[in-house]
């Protein structure tokens, strides 16, 4: 058996080690158009101020030699023929039995009318570096699009001493949670550290004026000396456009993470999966599905038998001084029953969201700890119909689950029972 | 191996002497006084005692077989040593993506760093189940 794995991101580690959890022996090769080991991407705005690359790694340098991969690293992918079992290289083209697909996203640049300077953005390794080299003679910096990213993106560049002017088109920086006292908390938030916050602005173009750039916005004209978009990510699937491969935004996999060609596997940011709780396919491009996916294509793709339960969206993550945890879906329909509550003072925010008795979402904004609970509940499709007021004002709490329910936790998570 | 501690909830009195056990065994000074006086914020128990009115039990890391918090860890810092799910000091970020998925809310938030049970670094049996006076705490090894 070869096993060939095209990535190197956290799906591709995931499925080096659920290969090798069955089988030690078969040969593994990687390719990867990045030129480096595998490494965080939450972390990559560490990058922007830390010299080491080594505070980012995913996994340690012997990784690839302890687990017998062959790594072929910094070479693209430029076209697969599936019935050929064949993958072409630039410069070199490679047979294989079983194929992981976990190339990941890339980052979604939009054109801006009349400017042809450099727009950064903020995905990977490569794009963090050249930002990081340009910003030594910069110190005003436009950033595009009010996402995880960037919004993550500006907090680090004003640690850093620069001028950030973040431009977000929506009401609020991660309006994409669908929560909009979360957004209102972050946008109070980032303007009270000192960032330039702009909301409901769309760009209408941009020049170069000496060394700097006028950026014309519907509302004004603001002067800044690089522009960085974080206007999102979308899969990388250009290899495989004009195969028999079934890609919606991403590939489309099943539970078991296999796509609609024969011994063609793919996991993580570039997949689409059934969500259960949107009842649709979604890409979720999320650290622990990618892991997850990568793990259970591993084990399928080495005879074994590993299902994906469930998929919905989840993220921990702190801006400036909030923390927060968010799970599941927030945006409720109408069926939907929306429990909630703020402590300005204390900066405490707690919504979770009922659907028929089950919790499908739930944000936890200042206290974050045990948030797992909620989330098993929601990943369980338990009945909360008794406990829904306690969960939401009390401190989450194992024993607030009623014993029988506790005693199949503990059992399906110990034990593996579903 | 699997290694576990269980909660006997129907002989749990809520004492929580195991948090004090806890706290003191993982104190830089071992005793008692300093670590309470001194220590205690850096150094907090691994135990989470619960109580919901007249039920209280303690829960800490149950080992699960397939952790989601090894599978979440942004950092690949969790990994699982002879039976028990380890945290890598050094590799912790504090991302909290561990906080995120563990169902037993053991995993707890210190000082930028997540820290968890650690079976008393793998001694035969764990300082709290040694010290429970009901012996409502029971440690499965195996």
């Amino acid at each position: 058996m070869k096993y060939v794995i095209i990535g190197n991101g956290t799906a591709a580690v995931g499925a080096i080690e659920g290969i090798r959890y069955n089988d030690k022996k078969s040969e593994i090769i990687l390719i990867s158009k990045e030129n480096c080991i595998s490494y965080s991407k939450p972390q990559l705005y560490k990058m922007l101020n830390q010299e080491n690359l080594k505070s980012i790694y995913y996994r340690n340098e012997e990784f690839y030699i302890n687990n017998n991969v062959s790594t072929i690293l910094g070479k693209t992918l430029k076209s697969v023929d599936f019935s050929k079992k064949l993958l072409v290289l630039e410069d070199d083209s490679i047979k294989y039995d079983r194929l992981l697909i976990a190339t990941g996203t890339k980052a979604n640049v939009p054109k801006l009318k009349g400017f042809d300077g450099e727009i950064y953005s903020f995905t990977n390794i490569d794009e963090a570096l050249k930002l990081k080299q340009s910003l030594v003679n910069k110190d005003k910096i436009a950033v595009l699009g009010g996402g995880l990213i960037g919004a993550k993106l500006s907090e680090y560049l004003h640690k850093m001493g620069k001028e950030v002017i973040l431009i977000v088109s929506s009401k609020g920086v991660l309006s994409s949670l669908g929560d909009e006292k979360i957004s209102e908390i972050l946008n109070k938030e980032i303007l009270e550290k000192g960032v330039n916050l702009l909301l409901s602005r769309n760009i209408l173009g941009a020049k170069k004026i000496d060394s700097k750039i006028e950026l014309k916005l519907d509302k004004e004209t603001i002067k800044c000396d690089a522009i960085v978009s974080c206007k999102g990510v979308k899969p990388e699937i250009s290899p495989f456009e004009k195969t028999e491969l079934s890609i919606n935004q991403g590939i489309i996999v099943d539970e078991h993470m296999r796509t609609n060609v024969d011994e063609v596997f793919a996991a993580g940011d570039v997949t689409e999966m059934y969500n259960s709780i949107e009842d649709a396919y979604c890409n979720i491009p999320i650290l622990p599905n990618a892991y997850g996916g990568g793990y259970s294509a591993g084990i399928n793709m080495s005879g074994g038998n590993s299902k994906i339960e469930t998929v919905y969206p989840m993220n921990s993550l702190k801006i400036f001084d909030v923390k927060m945890i968010t799970m599941g879906l927030l945006s409720p329909t109408e069926k939907d029953e929306v429990m909630s509550l703020f402590d300005p003072e204390k900066k405490v925010y707690r919504k979770l969201v009922i659907r028929g008795e089950k919790l499908i979402g739930a944000a936890l904004l200042g206290d974050i700890d045990r948030a797992g609970i909620l989330n098993n509940i929601i990943r369980s499709n338990l009945d909360v119909s008794t406990i829904k007021e306690e969960l939401l004002n009390n401190k989450i709490n194992f024993y607030v689950l009623p014993r029988d329910m506790r005693e199949v936790i503990v059992k399906s998570y110990t034990e593996g029972i579903k | 191996m699997k290694r576990r501690i269980i909660c006997n909830e129907d002989f749990c009195i809520g004492c929580r002497l195991c948090e004090v056990y806890c706290n003191v065994k993982h104190s830089k000074s071992g005793d008692i006084l300093l670590a309470y006086k001194y220590e205690k914020e850096k150094e907090p128990s691994r135990m989470a005692f619960e109580q919901k009115e007249h039920v209280c039990g303690s829960i800490v890391c149950m080992n699960c077989k397939d952790p989601l918090c090894i599978k979440a860890c942004s950092m690949g810092a969790i990994k699982i040593e002879d039976g028990t799910v380890i945290i890598d000091n050094e590799r912790c970020v504090g991302c909290w993506m561990c906080v995120m998925v563990c169902p037993f809310g053991a995993i707890k938030r210190g000082d930028e760093k997540a820290f968890k049970c650690d079976h008393c670094h793998g001694e035969e049996v764990p300082i709290c189940v040694l010290n429970c006076p009901n012996k409502a705490l029971v440690y499965e090894a195996d």
